[in-house]
């Protein structure tokens, strides 16, 4: 009887041991290790695609509003807390909202490393192809890395040499901790190459995706950041050619749903939301959630009276209809904004525009009359009949105050606003938001707390 | 081997049949403690072979019997052998009735342990067997909560009112961070799916598993507790195993049971929201205490006059009674070739939170037939369907809402009569929002027994457990606000759990002295699940409701999906010298598909050892102790609950993508070092027995020490990613645990009490470098500290509220006084664990009357009440509790709570969401969790009815709560968002729901 036990059991180990290893060998369906992830061309442009989908997690109106929320646009949010921490100058290292965003940034930063880190996995991969998809890897992480920068550090020119801290470079993929790198370092050693490659080698077009304008508009607002005038009207220039400036009223309204450049000739790079079988994947949700007010009568964010009589001394103004204030007079009283009352936007990042606003401020020294033409294309297009011609005299500082009348409002919500006064205030200017100097601690975002290593410090606490 | 008893009870049966009659004969009824028939007593003339049993009326008639004096000796299962002297005279029919005295030692009792039964007297590992009285005592909406109080370490929490909610089982502590922590679950030998998380955290409710488990068809529950007991379940066993075994039909001839229960649910206690008119001064405190003139600015929108017109009692709009319906139906037969069991239940559970009801409805067939006279075929199967009409709760909304941010100024209907839609508005969403979870489930096994000998047993088994559940959610236009008719979504989660095992055991006795019981086996497991998901935009209906939709949209399935495997070899041996000394060794060699080829294998063995010191000859017949017995062990066991796949390097595709197309992502980069989480259990117990076993019990110790402790740590985001699994922590978890039953009264009065209490302490002893943040229970700010229990408390210190400005004043970290709260500041505070818990339950009988009384306690520990930050703080847009009425108002107050403000700045903040060591209260309850009033129509009666026994009783739970928390309910379940949640913060109650109290009538038959 001993003996039956024992062959049972030996037979019993002999079958499962045999098979055994295969049977634990599990791989869950659609799990793939990288090597059977990319095999192709076609496969590796789809972690490609992944990394634009990273960008179009915070470039969907998220990092857009944290910027907004720390400009004079906004009034205080109706009730998201984490906004109110932004809005008062003064994050905390718990801010869920901030922390979410921060990943997604870097997150597109890392596929873009991945991408660029297995090229050779795939073995059809002609040079021409890993030439464009290198340019583009390398435009969605300098796009991340420059956003990450903006607001997280004090801007350029906060230091004269730039030595102040900003945030960690990311050329690979890897989990070892690092101190943040200095803004210049991060500007001059990450940014700049990045982009200049990727303008040089994107193609002129690309559907959604990255061009070699895109590069060129990007690495334009980048100069322009750093108040290289010069560099970023000789980037931007050709750019506004290559994307005709819509002139009818309809180019003011850019927040719109539509998956290609025939709803507006002014998409440089967009964020897309597009519809699939019935499905959208909607990627301008954050703005429609916040600011929309047809069906909601406490919108997240809104704006007051004082943003608003700024701008409607001129009644003819046709963006003016893009506000709307409620509860006139009563303590309750609020500006809504009305262009995100739709159920789909896409986002649009690089629109001709704000190059023109960018372009018209870089030249107003050098060639004032181009610097007015472009303005007043901007202001022809927003007062209509109530437009009048920009007077030839004005001094470039003055063109400057004008443009920056005509883009506070055209640009409002897309988070242009806050970086351009620290711009001005880099330049040497007084400026305040809100009362909070332009570089006080608060002005910049606090990390999340998973950042704080040996190596990485947290920016300074206690607002403004 | 309860197989085998039904067989030894036909052999039993024959033999006394075949027997030649001679002319005397006793004859009588046999009954119970109730004074119910008692069938299967086996009634044996000592010193012959001529013996009987009890029919189903528990009468017997033993012919043959030599005239004069006898000994007739009574035996039953569970009760005490009984021997009787009788004289029969030539040619009489004495008769002779007994009523049985229930055992109370049980020592001879049966307990299921894995892949396998043992003798109770005989174990030298730690198990608590609750039998299907004890689990049926009481209504439960899932059979776990029917444990708590009753089996001593074994903490349970039972979930919240919301129907369907589960409970949170630990078994002697937790030894697990970011690993699940819960024990093993086995259904009929099959490890069951039990993931807490199939459905996330959806509305504020994790899914429970165990719900799909009729409580009416568990025969008993053994719960295992040490390494010795687990350690056969190897690489599974370190959170404890818990063994379901379902009922069969073991009697012979037919038998029906119907039992019935009805009654009501209503929350244990409510909060006291603000009304509308304190709400408002309270508002207008906070406006002018921050410097404010004129008329305040309210949330919402809302006007002041307005506000003032509208009072809305958003807990009284949302909460009603529930009512409750559960019906058990049950077919037993059994023969001498086969038995079978059939049952069908039907549980309807309305809770108190309005729009909330979870139904069950349940079908069980389970069957041995004895193929031929060594070859048993068994049959277990299960289908339930659970349909579960959900609500919104705590954080979600629902009560939750009206006990944050839908203020009483808010009203239902806007002027127009269309719904409100400024503010919170938990009606609106209710009444709007179409949301079921449907579930299907069915557990099938199938095994084969080979006995060649009476001394070999070989099984081979096969099981299947199919798991469903569809969520449902249909968002009509006016809740969603869109241009669309409406959103209907369907996100369906199925797993497949596939088991086979084969094992073969053989049993050796020599001389009756040296006893060898030899066990080998092998097992197989394979899970699969995956989730999907579909939205239809232009929807006019819910997918249950919607035939058209329901077969022609395609479900969208998400990758990657869960699959995992098992390989196992396993052994055991038992040694027993003499019935006095007993020894066991086991083994598990267990492999997974979860770890990488580094270490894919574990090995888990574990050693015991007993000893039944009565039966030395020097305390066999001591007057005062009856029975005493000292086991120790000590052994090896893991945990391997982590998600799969997350040991390779892991790329998945997006199908929905970006711009039109899918796309692919890293997930996670190679970790191929992930190994088991392992335990070392040292546990050593004495069990005893006094005056003739009326007062017995057992004292217990254990020291459990966890090594390469799962931790899911937050890695820098700069990364790329957030998370990985990683083997760094370490864990130890000691304790003590005493349980005894007394019978205080024996006799017509009968009164029993079982008491247990257990302490257990835990503390980390490692996190392997990562920072306390690095693993974070939630947003409730607890954390992984070395040197604290898993899950400590680290808050910033609350020092006092200022006398003269109404300011609150924290501590930093170095405990100076400070008016900025600043989350660098946080300490550990507190104290996670209690002091002890335990149960005791009084059982009182009087002829057909019986009652029973369960109160369960917690001592000791700490609960965060983590919504008062919000209810108790700053004015904003939540709605507070009246304990707000104790905050400061002028210079001099001493106040508990700061001055009311509606700048966060003014509480040295920058947002209201600050945790801070004010919100920690003591945990200490002791609730009355159920008492019992039943009454057994008297068996003469009810047999003139046809019926063998008709019992009814009145039930009530939760009804009495003793505690100095100032919040609803001491006994909290929360909703979890992960495994780490659940491990490190159960004792956080966030807009949580009260536990329910209820009131039920109940009605049991057999015929």
């Amino acid at each position: 009887m001993k003996k039956l036990a024992l062959y049972f059991s030996s037979f019993a180990l002999i079958l499962v041991s045999a098979s055994c290893e295969k049977f634990l060998d599990v791989k869950p369906d659609g799990s793939l290790t990288t090597e059977e992830a990319i095999q192709n061309t076609d496969s590796l442009q789809k972690f490609l695609n992944g990394a634009y989908s990273s960008l179009g997690d915070f470039a969907n109106g998220n990092m857009q509003t944290f910027n907004e929320l720390l400009s004079d646009n906004l009034s205080r949010p109706n009730a998201n807390l984490d906004y109110r921490e932004i809005y008062t100058f003064n994050t905390l290292f718990f801010n869920g909202t901030i922390g979410g965003t921060y990943g997604n940034m870097y997150r597109a930063a890392m596929r873009a490393n991945f991408v660029m880190e297995n090229f050779d996995l795939a073995a059809d991969l002609t040079e021409a192809d890993r030439i464009r998809m290198e340019a583009e890897a390398r435009f969605i992480r300098a796009l991340a890395h420059f956003e990450v920068v903006r607001l997280f550090a004090q801007p350029w020119g906060y230091t004269s040499d730039n030595s102040h801290p900003g945030i960690i470079i990311r050329t690979s993929v890897e989990f070892d901790i690092a101190p943040r790198n200095t803004v210049r370092e991060v500007y001059e050693n990450l940014i700049i190459p990045d982009l200049i490659f990727a303008r040089d080698n994107l193609p002129q077009s690309n559907g959604n995706y990255a061009t070699s304008d895109a590069a060129k508009a990007l690495l334009a607002r980048v100069y322009f950041q750093q108040d290289r005038r010069a560099d970023a009207a000789t980037e931007v220039a050709p750019v506004i050619d290559a994307f005709p400036f819509d002139t009818s009223a309809s180019g003011l309204d850019r927040f719109v749903f539509g998956d290609t450049s025939s709803v507006q000739s002014e998409f440089i790079f967009r964020v897309v939301s597009t519809s699939v079988n019935g499905t959208v994947d909607n990627r301008g949700g954050t703005f429609v959630g916040n600011y929309r007010s047809d069906n909601n009568p406490n919108p997240e964010l809104r704006t007051s009276k004082l943003f608003l009589n700024q701008y409607s001394v001129n009644e003819t103004d046709r963006r003016l209809p893009f506000f709307e204030v409620k509860n006139d007079g009563a303590p309750n009283e609020f500006v809504a904004i009305t262009k995100f009352n739709r159920d789909f936007v896409s986002v649009p990042y690089l629109h001709t525009t704000s190059m023109k606003l960018m372009y018209a401020e870089c030249i107003a020294g050098t060639d004032p009359a181009l610097a007015i033409q472009h303005l007043d294309d901007i202001r022809r297009r927003a007062y209509g009949s109530g437009f009048v011609p920009t007077n030839p005299g004005l001094s470039p500082q003055e063109i400057r105050d004008a443009v920056e009348y005509e883009r506070r409002i055209e640009l409002f919500a897309e988070g242009e606003r806050i970086q351009y006064i620290k711009l001005r205030g880099a330049r040497g200017e007084q400026r305040e938001v809100r009362e909070a100097p332009w570089d006080c601690n608060g002005m910049i975002l606090q990390f999340p707390i998973s950042e704080q290593t040996d190596l990485f410090e947290l920016n300074p606490t206690g607002g403004c | 081997m309860r197989n085998n008893y039904s067989r030894i009870w036909s052999l039993l049966l024959l033999l006394v049949t075949s027997i030649a009659t001679n002319a005397q004969s006793v004859s009588g009824k046999i009954v119970d403690e109730m004074n119910q028939p008692l069938p299967g007593v086996s009634i044996l003339v000592k010193g012959t072979t001529t013996g009987t049993s009890t029919d189903f009326d528990g009468i017997y008639n033993l012919t043959g019997i030599q005239a004069g004096d006898v000994l007739l000796e009574f035996s039953f299962l569970g009760y005490a052998t009984t021997t009787r002297s009788v004289t029969v005279k030539p040619g009489e029919n004495l008769t002779l009735n007994l009523e049985m005295d229930p055992q109370s030692t049980d020592l001879d009792e049966v307990v299921v342990v894995g892949y396998g039964v043992q003798r109770k007297r005989e174990l030298t590992s730690s198990v608590v067997k609750l039998g299907g009285k004890e689990l049926n005592d009481m209504p439960t909406p899932s059979f776990e909560t029917a444990i708590q109080g009753k089996a001593p370490g074994v903490q349970v929490i039972t979930g919240s009112g919301l129907a369907g909610s589960g409970s949170l089982v630990r078994i002697r502590g937790v030894a697990s961070i970011s690993a699940g922590g819960d024990p093993l679950y086995v259904v009929d030998g099959i490890p069951i799916t039990q993931d807490y998380f199939l459905k996330g955290n959806s509305g504020a409710m994790n899914n429970n598993p165990l719900a799909t488990l009729n409580p009416n068809d568990i025969e008993s529950v053994e719960i295992l507790k040490d390494a010795a007991a687990t350690g056969i379940y190897g690489s599974r066993g370190s959170n404890g195993v818990i063994l379901i075994t379902t009922k069969r039909g073991k009697k012979s001839g037919l038998h029906f049971s119907y039992n019935a229960r009805i009654g009501t649910s209503q929350p244990t206690a409510l909060p006291e929201m603000l009304n509308t008119q304190e709400y408002l001064q309270m508002y207008e405190e906070a406006w002018v205490n921050d410097g404010n003139v004129g008329t305040p600015v309210l949330p919402g929108g809302v006007s002041w006059e307005d506000a003032q017109n509208t009072n809305t009692d958003w807990v009284d709009l949302t909460t009603n009674t529930g009512f409750k319906q559960n019906h058990d139906f049950s077919v037993a037969k059994g023969a001498e070739k086969y038995n079978v069991y059939a049952g069908l239940s039907y549980n309807d559970n309305e809770s108190f939170l309005v729009g909330n009801r979870y139904r069950r409805m349940s079908a069980r067939l389970n069957g041995d037939v004895q193929l031929s006279n060594d070859l048993q075929l068994s049959i277990s199967t299960s289908v339930v369907q659970g349909i579960n009409d959900r609500v919104d709760a705590a954080w979600s909304g629902g009560l939750g809402a009206a006990m944050s941010t839908a203020l009483p100024i808010y009203p239902v209907y806007d002027s127009e009569g269309d719904y409100f839609i400024g503010g919170t508005n938990p009606v609106r969403v209710q009444e709007l929002k179409k949301w079921r979870n449907t579930e299907f489930r069915s557990i099938n096994n199938v095994a084969l027994t080979y006995m060649p000998t009476d001394k070999i047993i070989l099984r081979g088994s096969g099981s299947y457990d199919f798991m469903r559940i569809n969520e449902d959610i249909y968002e009509p236009q006016e809740l969603i606000n869109s241009d669309h008719a409406g959103v209907a979504k369907r996100i369906p989660t199925q797993v497949n759990n596939y088991n086979g095992s084969l094992t073969g055991q053989y049993l050796m006795s020599q001389n009756t002295l040296h006893n060898w019981d030899f066990l080998v086996g092998t097992e197989a497991q394979r899970s699969y699940s995956r989730s999907g998901y579909a939205e239809v935009i232009d929807a006019t209906d819910a997918f249950w409701e919607d035939n058209r939709m329901r077969d022609t949209i395609n479900i969208l399935y998400n990758d990657p999906s869960n699959e995992f495997t098992f390989v196992s070899f396993f052994g055991r041996v038992n040694y027993n010298l003499a019935g006095k000394y007993f020894a066991q060794v086991n083994f598990r060699a267990d492999g997974s598909s979860k770890f990488g080829p580094n270490n894919r294998f574990g090995f888990f063995p574990a050693v015991s050892l007993g000893w039944i010191m009565t039966e030395e000859d020097w305390l066999r017949d001591n007057k005062v102790v009856s029975f005493l017995k000292l086991k120790t062990g000590y052994g090896l066991t893991g945990n391997a609950a982590i998600p799969p796949n997350q040991w390779r390097a892991n790329n998945v595709q997006n199908i929905n993508g970006y711009n039109g197309s899918s796309y692919y992502y890293p997930t996670i980069i190679e970790n191929p070092n992930l190994r088991w989480e392992s335990s070392y259990t040292f546990d050593a117990a004495v069990e005893f027995g006094l005056y003739d076993d009326r007062i017995h019990g057992e004292l217990g110790y254990y020291y459990k020490d966890t090594r390469d402790v799962f931790l899911q740590v937050q890695v820098p985001q700069a990364s790329g990613f957030a998370n990985l699994w990683d083997n760094v922590g370490g864990i130890y978890n000691t304790g003590i645990e005493f349980n005894v039953t007394t019978r205080n009264l024996v006799g017509a009065f009968k009164w029993t009490t079982d008491f247990n209490i257990a302490r257990n302490y835990n503390e980390i002893t490692s996190i392997g470098g990562y920072s306390e943040d690095a693993v974070s229970g939630g947003t409730n700010d607890t954390r992984t500290v070395v040197g604290e229990p898993v899950g400590t408390n680290y808050l910033v210190r609350f020092s006092h509220v200022d006398k003269e400005t109404g300011a609150p004043v924290y501590l930093d970290i170095n405990g100076n006084e400070t008016y900025t709260w600043d989350p660098a500041d946080r300490v550990v505070v507190g104290n996670v664990l209690p002091a002890a818990i335990g149960g005791i339950t009084n059982s009182f009988s009087y002829k057909n009357w019986d009652l029973s009384m369960l109160f369960v306690f917690t001592i000791g520990g700490n609960i965060y009440d983590s919504s008062s930050k919000r209810q108790l703080s700053m004015v904003t847009d939540w709605n507070m509790t009246r304990h707000v009425y104790d905050r400061w108002q002028q210079p001099g107050d001493e106040a508990r709570y700061p001055r009311a403000t509606l700048d966060p700045a003014n509480h040295g903040s920058t947002t209201p969401w600050i945790n801070t060591d004010l919100w920690l209260h003591d945990a200490s309850y002791m609730r009355l969790r159920n008492i019992t009033v039943g009454y057994a129509i008297p068996t003469e009666t009810v047999r003139r009815w046809g019926l063998q026994n008709l019992r009814f009783s009145f039930l009530a739970t939760n009804i009495l709560t003793f505690t100095k928390f100032p919040g609803m309910d001491p006994e909290i379940a929360r909703d979890f968002e992960n495994p780490t949640d659940r491990n490190m913060s159960p004792n956080i109650t966030y807009l949580t729901p009260p536990q329910e109290k209820s009131f039920i009538l109940g009605i049991e038959v057999q015929f």
